[in-house]
């Protein structure tokens, strides 16, 4: 019996308040994760050179945003498992709540943090171009397109997503029983480098494709919403049953 | 491609250590300061991102001229073929005429690829070349035309009175470097862009200054090896 019922809306809002200034972590890893990137990306990921009829030398360097992008999708996929682990798990015990509104608070934070990455991993690009102008010289590139940069936006935001969910899905069953990741890691190597289809594609492969062949946005869209949410699903059904706190 | 699940879990596995470990705390950074920096990080990504826009023609260099593969050799065929008339005036570099005696002596100082001096005769004698250089070519990736960064050789002619000789030396061939600066967005995030992107620079055609010399009808031409004549009425 209560004076005041609490929704679990209001529950979620202030555990995600909360929460946000109680990880400052995740912020702060995100920065350092990104300023290796830059630091490390700043000179040219590639160059060569070669010669013909000993009258041309051409020499080249590229300059490439990918190390940030991959820095910042494991750094996703991180986040998501650490999220999930036992240190936050216990942390929670501070906080009025049930699992529900636990994982969802966690999710809304994963949902922000999805889309801060994806907006510094799409932004990284012309820091670097400006960058390597000041350094060097012009180089030679696509010329800036606003509608092109949104359009990159919103494909960091969603792999931001999906590998975030991923990491999450992870943590949660690694919570429910240790040895389950030895089971999903021989898993792994069961499908992922043994088992193929008949087109000679492992499982691996034919995941890896589903999302990264897609070429419609609205589609790829479709399919990362759906699969983070059954990721999301799967975590909170696994970790319904675990004890408060350990 | 294969290994990136074994990637995947060592770096779980990683990232399970360091929650466990307790040294984890000493690296938290206060919560207001760890605001304040992500702000400033994300006000410089805005910036940049601004003044890449506004600034994008001087930091953009000009795309690459493209040649069709017909145009590739083009002069080349027409010098062969002698049909000098029909090669467009934009690929000569310069047009002299010298004097002449009896004689002229071909030479090349450059160490590298011998040049190849096409030779037309006059129906007439008068005692005068008409020689026409044409701009070397210079083509990377199949398709992108860097001639224009190419230098030009240039000619030394010399006329010896005592002895009825003409002397032409090739100058040195100087060896061009040229650079390119590329940059490349993410491959994921052209993923629906359509973008394509620049490719590495991984081949590279040239032919050097070709040499066209209109001569008198009875000029005799010695040649030391270091150059190829082709004579095109032959």
């Amino acid at each position: 019996m209560y004076l005041v019922e609490p929704s679990l809306s209001d529950v979620v809002k202030k555990q995600i308040s909360f929460k946000f200034k109680a990880y400052p972590s995740i912020w702060t890893s995100l920065l350092v994760v990104q300023l290796l990137a830059l630091a490390l990306g700043v000179g040219p990921f590639s160059s060569g050179s070669m010669s013909s009829d000993d009258m041309l030398v051409i020499s080249h360097s590229e300059i490439s945003s990918d190390l940030t992008s991959v820095f910042t999708i494991i750094w996703a996929m991180l986040t998501g498992f650490l999220l999930a682990t036992t240190a936050y798990f216990n942390e929670a015990f501070a906080f009025t709540t049930n699992r529900i509104s636990h994982h969802l608070s966690n999710i809304f934070i994963l949902l922000f943090a999805s889309t801060i990455a994806g907006v510094f991993v799409t932004l990284t690009g012309p820091l670097l171009k400006l960058v390597t102008f000041l350094r060097l010289d012009s180089l030679y590139s696509e010329p800036f397109d606003l509608s092109v940069l949104l359009l990159q936006l919103g494909t960091a935001v969603f792999y931001m997503l999906l590998f975030s969910a991923f990491g999450y899905l992870l943590g949660s069953l690694f919570q429910r029983v240790i040895w389950i990741i030895l089971l999903i890691i021989m898993l792994f190597l069961f499908f992922f480098f043994i088992f193929g289809s008949t087109s000679g594609q492992t499982i691996f492969e034919q995941i890896v494709q589903f999302f990264f062949s897609e070429h419609s946005f609205p589609l790829f869209v479709g399919k990362v919403s759906l699969t983070a949410l059954l990721f999301f699903a799967i975590s909170i059904v696994t970790t319904q049953k675990i004890e408060v706190r350990k | 491609m294969t290994f990136l699940p074994v990637f995947i879990i060592i770096i779980i596995g990683l990232a399970f250590q360091f929650t466990r470990s307790k040294w984890i705390v000493k690296f938290s950074m206060p919560t207001k300061w760890s605001f304040i920096s992500l702000t400033v990080y994300a006000s410089i990504l805005l910036l940049a991102t601004v003044v890449v826009s506004v600034m994008d023609d001087r930091i953009t260099a000009p795309p690459l001229e493209k040649i069709s593969e017909d145009e590739l050799f083009k002069v080349d065929e027409l010098l062969y073929n002698g049909q000098i008339s029909e090669i467009d005036s934009s690929q000569i570099s310069s047009k002299e005429v010298h004097e002449v005696n009896d004689n002229l002596d071909i030479s090349s100082s450059s160490d590298y690829v011998p040049n190849t001096i096409f030779i037309e005769r006059k129906t007439e004698n008068d005692g005068l070349v008409e020689e026409t250089i044409f701009k070397p070519l210079g083509i990377v990736n199949n398709n992108n035309n860097v001639s224009n960064r190419l230098p030009t050789q240039r000619t030394t002619w010399h006329t010896n009175t005592k002895k009825g000789s003409t002397t032409l030396v090739i100058n040195k061939q100087v060896i061009k470097e040229i650079s390119f600066i590329s940059y490349k967005d993410a491959y994921l995030l052209n993923q629906f862009t359509g973008i394509e992107q620049l490719s590495n620079f991984s081949s590279s055609l040239s032919r050097i200054t070709a040499i066209y010399l209109r001569v008198p009808k009875d000029l005799v031409i010695h040649t030391n090896g270091s150059v190829d004549l082709v004579y095109i009425d032959e």
